[in-house]
């Protein structure tokens, strides 16, 4: 019965949705400052678990991807062929686990092997991007995951809440349901100014209130314990700056959802659909300019009909269906990611240019297949990276260049000022070529 | 005399060895680094600066294990020695990579060593649930408590907890709901025990005829030549639809009209598939549902247990026990939670869910087809009847609160009375917080914030629903507080309050009682007596449930999908019922005290009706629904945590059994030799040919690999000793490879534990390891209990420990006491 309801939910949404996304930019939304003429540069994080069919979705020689062609795991993205590259040859140094999942690809903390912790992280690199380029926005960054009901190694993604870690190595939480980020963006009868007002009163008495407890709490503790009282002022903190960010951006008023809500189960496919399609709302008017998405991988083969879970089907080497389902994942993901691509190009930016030409997308996996930690998927897309020349696979000279200076050349592609990220070596010249 | 010489050269060298050294073995590597690698890492060439001839055999930081686990991914990615050099054979390698994994994982473990630190911790979803509950007397269901996160150890270890701002929101909500049910509750008096009884025939008999009356106007119209809007279709396609499927619409149900009991009760099948009874009820207490009915004829055993269950859940299964004729009431007992106050249970035959629309496939499976015209049930059902509420005999912390010394619901000093709501809030705060005394400041601002909302216009009971939120989401609730050992207290004991709060989280998960806070526990014959009161109290289920559902790994057991299609036995209450048939069978062995060693076999399984079947075991008088202690034939294969089904699900992949996976947890639990994890860039294995293979021959393959074989050659050869266990834990004794049906090998050689034929002898052979069984547990248990990793310097305490309950061959209960009893417990 409610499946019925989803579909059409869906159906009604796709419909209305794409038709929005044809709007020219929505002045109403932009950001204040930002003058028309220079759109600001976006950054997107893609990641799913468990990597891709080793023999059919990773080309086999560098060049040109209209000479070398595309390999049957990339096929559907063939109408974007001159707009993304593929780099090989990438490493994160800092995983060690092949089950330890997506803790650390975009932080590349050694999670397992630091000295006197049994876990440990860092900060990841979307959250360095969304310091600069989510000055001006109304949320700095956009966290999106999602929440698999098998969880644990099933889900391929290991500890942590999103792709997304603070900077002292908590996870960040991600927004799970397509609904949730529905609420996030639109605006909704609550909204007006004197109610927001009452609201962010009530709450900032409750966050003094709890931290008159805390505080006092915390001159009885170890030094140890007190990191852990420090854990929850931090989420206090979180909370109030969330709050503070709202009072500023009060008096612009949120875009008026151009469809209905979602229905509340929806997972897998229509989930990335859905969240996909959100994102370049988000994009597109000004209310972030970095976003990050742990994607669902178990929900996405249940709905392809698949009765493996997304680690079983990982291991697919010794049988001949479990290869034929794993090659179906891929070109379905790389099917998913084309389409989030389409939107991209159809989306107008501010200055009438498209959406796509000031972003920059990456998209790839912890895993390269099987067990393999060595030489990860990497691909990225967009206009946004002046100096890159898309339409090719560069296969790197050295063979395990850390994963970190591909995300230190992409940060710096995005105007971000640094010269060292994680366990970067430098940035990567031949990507720039 | 010269073995007295060597160990006791090894005594000085273990003693010389700093506590974080750990030394590579030379002895199990040398000859290999001389053979295969000096010749381009030696004393003539370095090649990538790597030279073995002085190497250096210590692991003391982390560039050190990083050099070895370097070579350890060399060797396991297959890159050294280089192809066109001599090759290792694969016994050799695999020797070589176990002795490194081994000797890398111990360096890891020795390095990220935290010192004995007992992190603080949060309530987790299982203790916040608790406390509520002893707080309030009703349950929060788990998943609207902010979650755990993906815990390595267990769920009250602080150091693995994350606090993020998702958290502190969730709770804050969530607190304010727990205080308006609480009011709306806990102000209400106790309700007399009621009965409310439904006759789920009449409903449905109607509904039958009006139905069957209606597809026979139809027909008669459509026979008399009229089309399909005269004949009253609503177009061509419903008609035909209908008419290719007069079958089972038309004939199946006037079938169903004239079997002999219609009248009084409800046949349970493709034509009535369930049957429902509801009511509003009190979260605070409990219902009791019975089933009056029979069975049917003589169905398969499988086929005459029923479950219950809502939109959201299975609570549970029943054997109907009576006939028809003779029919007989089976009870349920149930409890609602925060926010579901209306008990909605439906009835039906316990089979898969995907068999409801057509039993016939289902029938023929389990060999009785039937007639396929007659509406096949197995199970008639008189009526259903809910009963309560039952209440705990003591009301909850909070109704003592808001009533001293009055019936709940009459003349509360409180409820309502703006003028004490400082006091209130003041009693309130205590609890909340264990007996902690809340800051005064906190205590003004709390009541400023009610006052505040009083004035915006908010009822008392709005705004002290508001204030009492703030404070279930404020830290002295939500953390478990140990203070400074250094400066307060000598040695770093815990204070008396502290000791009892953690001594009642470890046993209860919940806060103490008034016995406990009490009670002086520095007074050790009054601890132990303490103690041992706490094991012996049924709340005691808490430890038992929450410590066996994690050591056992449940939540992989529920990740696991089984082809319903295929394994047909395994319906949505038996994968229900044998998950709680691991804390059921824990829990006897906790009440009787038994050997940790049952683990491993036991003359007896607890089941209940439903698992007994699953079993095949011979009909026992099983008092209804409950879980009890069975006695098994002699030569039975079953007994012991191995043959359990929930087990052996865990060990399958949900569509074939998995030795690998069986055999892992054997080590991890049984033989505390928890094998390494997989080590990474480790190719697949390569495509198998389209031949049909055996699942002894599929596992086999990674033996074929050195990399693979180091760790497989010891889990596989486990996990072939269960091989007659199916996917979902039957007995077998074929396996199908293809097409046809082939006996299945179950023999196997575990290194350096003998050889064993079939599960007896394996079961034989692990049990002489019951030294390493109760290290595993007690480790397991400490760790649970400190809410911290146990490390190599925990060494003496977990020795001392296992002394004392070795004389009695290790019993369960005593082990769960001696850890109580350890200093170490006792200690910040």
């Amino acid at each position: 019965m409610s499946f019925e309801t989803n579909s059409t939910t869906r159906r009604s949404f796709m419909r209305i949705g794409g038709s929005i996304l044809a709007l020219p930019f929505l002045e109403t939304f932009a950001v204040p400052k930002v003058a028309a003429a220079a759109p600001p540069k976006r950054m997107i994080f893609l990641g799913g678990g468990f990597g891709f069919t080793k023999d059919t979705f990773y080309p086999k020689t560098a060049g040109r991807f209209e000479e070398i062609g595309m390999t049957e795991g990339l096929a559907p993205l063939a109408r974007h062929k001159e707009d993304i590259t593929m780099v090989t040859n990438l490493t994160n140094l800092g995983a060690s686990d092949p089950h330890g999942g997506s803790t650390s690809y975009l932080t590349g903390a050694n999670v397992a092997g630091t000295p006197g912790k049994r876990f440990h992280n860092s900060i990841s690199c979307d959250q360095i991007a969304a310091r600069e380029l989510g000055k001006e926005t109304r949320f700095p960054a956009l966290v999106l995951s999602a929440k698999e009901s098998d969880g644990r190694q099933n889900s391929g993604h290991g500890q942590g809440l999103s792709l997304s870690w603070d900077e002292s190595g908590n996870p960040i939480p991600g927004i799970n349901r397509p609904l949730d980020l529905f609420h996030q963006l639109f605006a909704h009868p609550g909204d007006s100014r004197a109610e927001l007002d009452t609201r962010l009163k009530k709450k900032q008495s409750i966050l003094d209130l709890v931290r008159i407890d805390g505080g006092g709490m915390k001159r009885t503790l170890s030094k140890g314990d007190q990191e852990k009282l420090d854990e929850y002022f931090t989420g206090v903190r979180q909370v109030e700056k969330g709050l503070e960010r709202q009072a500023k951006w009060a008096d612009v008023p949120k875009p008026q959802a151009p469809f209905q809500a979602p229905a509340e189960g929806i997972t897998g496919e229509q989930a990335i659909h859905l969240m996909y399609d959100m994102m370049i709302v988000a994009l597109q008017t000004g209310m972030t300019n970095v976003i990050t998405y742990r994607q669902p991988v178990c929900s996405l083969l249940e709905g392809m009909g698949m009765k493996l879970k997304a680690h079983s089907l990982s291991h697919y080497g010794f049988s001949k269906p479990r290869i034929l389902a794993s090659r179906e994942r891929d070109k379905k993901c790389s099917g998913l990611f084309a389409h989030f691509l389409d939107r991209l190009k159809e989306a107008k930016d501010s200055d009438g240019s498209r959406l796509f030409d000031n972003c920059i997308v990456s998209y790839g996996s912890n895993l390269r297949s099987g067990h393999e930690l060595k030489n990860v998927p990497a691909i990225v897309s967009g206009g946004g990276a002046k100096s890159i020349r898309h339409g090719r696979h560069i296969v790197l000279p050295k063979e395990n260049t850390p994963l970190a200076n591909y995300w230190l050349t992409l940060m710096q592609q995005g105007g971000i000022q640094t010269e060292k990220f994680s366990h970067s070596t430098g940035i990567l010249p031949e990507l720039l070529s | 005399m010269k073995l007295t010489a060597i160990l006791f050269v090894l005594l000085i060298i273990a003693a010389a060895a700093a506590p974080k050294d750990t030394v590579v073995s030379s002895k199990d590597l040398q000859p290999f680094l001389e053979s295969y690698c000096i010749k381009c890492h030696g004393p003539k060439k370095q090649k990538g600066q790597v030279r073995f001839d002085e190497a250096n055999w210590t692991m003391n930081d982390n560039d050190s294990a990083q050099r070895w686990q370097d070579v350890l991914d060399q060797l396991n990615g297959g890159d050294m020695p280089p192809e066109d050099e001599t090759q290792p054979s694969i016994k050799e390698l695999a020797g070589v990579l176990a002795s490194l994994t081994g000797s890398v994982v111990q360096a890891r473990k020795r390095l990220t060593d935290h010192g004995g630190e007992i992190k603080m911790r949060r309530l987790n979803q299982r203790e916040y649930s608790n406390t509520i509950r002893d707080i309030f007397g009703f349950d929060v269901t788990l998943h609207e408590i902010p979650e755990d996160g993906e815990i390595a150890t267990f769920d009250t270890v602080g150091d693995e907890q994350f606090f993020t701002s998702a958290h502190f929101e969730k709770y804050l909500d969530l607190g304010r709901k727990v205080a308006a049910e609480a009011f709306s509750f806990n102000t209400r008096p106790r309700r007399e025990v009621e009965k409310q009884r439904v006759d789920p025939e009449k409903k449905l008999n109607r509904k039958l005829r009006e139905k069957l009356a209606d597809l026979d106007r139809k027909k008669a119209l459509t026979d008399a030549g009229k089309n399909w809007k005269e004949a009253g279709f609503k177009d061509e396609g419903e008609k035909q639809i209908i008419f290719s499927q007069w079958e089972n619409r038309a004939e199946l149900p006037r079938s169903y009209l004239k079997y002999p009991k219609i009248s009084t009760g409800v046949y349970n099948c493709d034509v009535a598939k369930w049957v429902s009874i509801n009511q509003h009820v009190d979260i605070r207490g409990e219902y009791h549902v019975h089933i009056h009915g029979g069975i049917v004829g003589e169905p398969h055993d499988l086929r005459k247990i029923v479950r219950l269950y809502d939109r959201n859940e299975i609570h549970g299964t029943l054997k109907i026990e009576g006939t028809v004729d003779a029919p007989k009431t089976v009870t349920h007992r149930i409890r609602r939670q925060m926010g579901e106050h209306f008990l909605s249970i439906n009835v039906r035959e316990n089979q898969p869910d995907n068999t409801i629309n057509t039993m016939r496939g289902y029938l023929r499976k389990l060999g009785q087809p039937g007639e396929v015209r007659e509406p096949r049930a197995a199970v008639w059902i008189d009526w259903l009847e809910i009963e309560g509420p039952f209440y705990p005999k003591e009301r909850p912390e909070f109704e003592n609160l808001l009533y001293p010394g009055k019936p709940t619901g009459k003349g509360s000093p409180y409820f309502n009375v703006d003028a004490m709501a400082r006091e209130f809030l003041v009693k309130f705060t205590t609890l909340a917080f264990r007996r902690k005394k809340a800051e005064p400041a906190y205590l003004d601002a709390l009541h400023r914030t009610f006052l505040d909302l009083r004035q915006a216009g908010q009822s008392y009971r709005e705004a002290m629903t508001e204030v009492m939120g703030i404070v279930l989401a404020s830290p002295s609730f939500l953390f478990i507080q140990e203070g400074v050992p250094e400066q307060d207290k000598p040695h770093g004991q815990l204070s008396r309050r502290e000791l009892a709060i953690r001594l009642s989280y470890y046993l209860w998960a919940c806060p103490p009682d008034e016995e406990l806070y009490a009670a002086d526990l520095s007074n050790p014959v009054i601890y132990r007596k303490q103690v041992d009161r706490l094991l012996a109290d049924p709340k005691s289920k808490a430890f038992r449930d929450g410590f066996v559902g994690q050591w056992m790994e449940l939540d992989r057991y529920d990740a696991i999908t089984v082809d319903r299609k295929e394994h047909f036995y395994f319906n949505q209450g038996v994968q229900q019922d044998a998950k709680q048939e691991v804390r059921e069978f824990f829990g006897v062995l906790m009440t009787e005290n038994l050997p940790v060693s049952h683990l491993v076999d036991s003359d007896f399984v607890v089941v209940n009706d439903s698992l007994a079947t699953h079993y095949d075991l011979p009909n026992h008088a099983l008092k209804n629904g409950i879980f009890q202690k069975v006695k098994l034939p002699r030569g039975s294969h079953r007994g012991g945590l191995l043959t359990q089904a929930a087990f052996l699900t865990t060990g399958s992949n949900g569509e074939r059994s998995s030795p690998v996976i069986r055999g892992a947890l054997v080590m991890e639990k049984i033989l505390h030799d928890k094998p390494a994890p997989p080590p990474p860039n480790v190719p697949e294995l390569d495509e198998a040919s389209d031949k049909p293979i055996t699942n002894r021959q599929l596992v086999l393959l990674h033996q074929e690999r050195a990399t693979c074989a180091s760790c497989h050659v010891k889990m596989d050869a486990i996990g072939f000793g269960l091989e007659n266990f199916d996917t979902i834990g039957r007995w077998r004794q074929e396996e199908k490879q293809g097409r046809k049906s082939v006996p299945i090998r179950t023999g196997g050689i575990l290194p350096g534990g003998g050889e064993f034929k079939n599960v007896s002898e394996l079961k034989a052979l692990l049990l002489k390891n019951e030294d390493a069984l109760a290290e595993e547990l007690t480790e397991s248990i400490l760790s649970y209990a400190l809410g911290r990793t146990v490390e190599f310097s925990d060494a003496n305490d977990v020795e001392a420990i296992l002394a004392n309950a070795k004389g009695g061959r290790y019993r369960l209960r005593d082990l769960i006491r001696e850890v109580a009893l350890s200093p170490l417990f006792q200690k910040k």
